[in-house]
């Protein structure tokens, strides 16, 4: 069985918390946002040298030590908000509410899995804290999934 | 299994929320039960039973290989 131990009106504020999240990664995010936006506007045809000089003559909108602390704050945000909307009970919580987390948490944990699998053999290596929030942001879901249609 | 829940809520004439919140459960969890999907516990059971004043027995019914 898997315990609630918040009320359900704490939902609301994990939500908050969740698109305080949002919008301070969008801070951190916005000299990446603008590099990529003006590389790939040059298309495949530019050199690999022309990407990086346009990468340096981006002037920063963020400094960079200023980025780092938005991620984290980001990330902060993001996983209380997540863990919170978690651990928050349902209007009303029976045995077949439970049943749905434990299958929920099932579908999240195969999700991670192949997501996991997918961008390291396509992609990169996920960073392990994004890994943590995608099976989060998995469960929950799943979770919403199974609560609609099962 | 087999549940008469549908047909003693219609004895007793309430409806699937009604009788969830008598009983203390989503409405979902008496839809699911009386679908077949979801097998209740002994206790929401017994809260079935005493609700509907009928015997446990009368509501779910063993199939013949469970």
């Amino acid at each position: 069985m898997i315990k609630t131990f918040l009320p359900n009106y704490t939902k609301k504020i994990a939500f908050a918390l969740y698109l305080v999240a949002v919008v301070f990664s969008c801070i951190a995010n916005v000299d990446s946002f603008v590099t990529g936006w003006e590389a790939g506007r040059n298309s495949a045809r530019e050199s690999l040298q022309k990407e990086k000089a346009i990468e340096k003559n981006i002037s920063n909108i963020i400094p960079e030590k200023d980025e780092v602390r938005y991620t984290w704050i980001s990330l902060a945000f993001s996983f209380t908000g997540l863990l919170m909307y978690i651990f928050s009970k349902e209007k009303v919580e029976d045995e077949y509410m439970q049943l749905l987390r434990i299958k929920a948490l099932t579908w999240s944990i195969v999700l991670t899995w192949l997501a996991v699998i997918f961008t390291m053999t396509f992609i990169s290596p996920l960073e392990g804290l994004y890994v943590l929030q995608f099976e989060l942001v998995a469960f929950l879901g799943s979770f919403a999934c199974l609560k609609r249609f099962e | 299994m087999q549940n008469t829940l549908k047909i003693q809520r219609a004895i007793k004439n309430v409806t699937q929320a009604e009788l969830a919140d008598a009983i203390g459960v989503s409405r979902q969890s008496i839809n699911t039960i009386e679908k077949g999907k979801f097998v209740p516990s002994t206790m929401l059971a017994l809260k079935f039973a005493r609700f509907f004043e009928v015997p446990v027995e009368k509501i779910f019914i063993l199939d013949e290989d469970d």
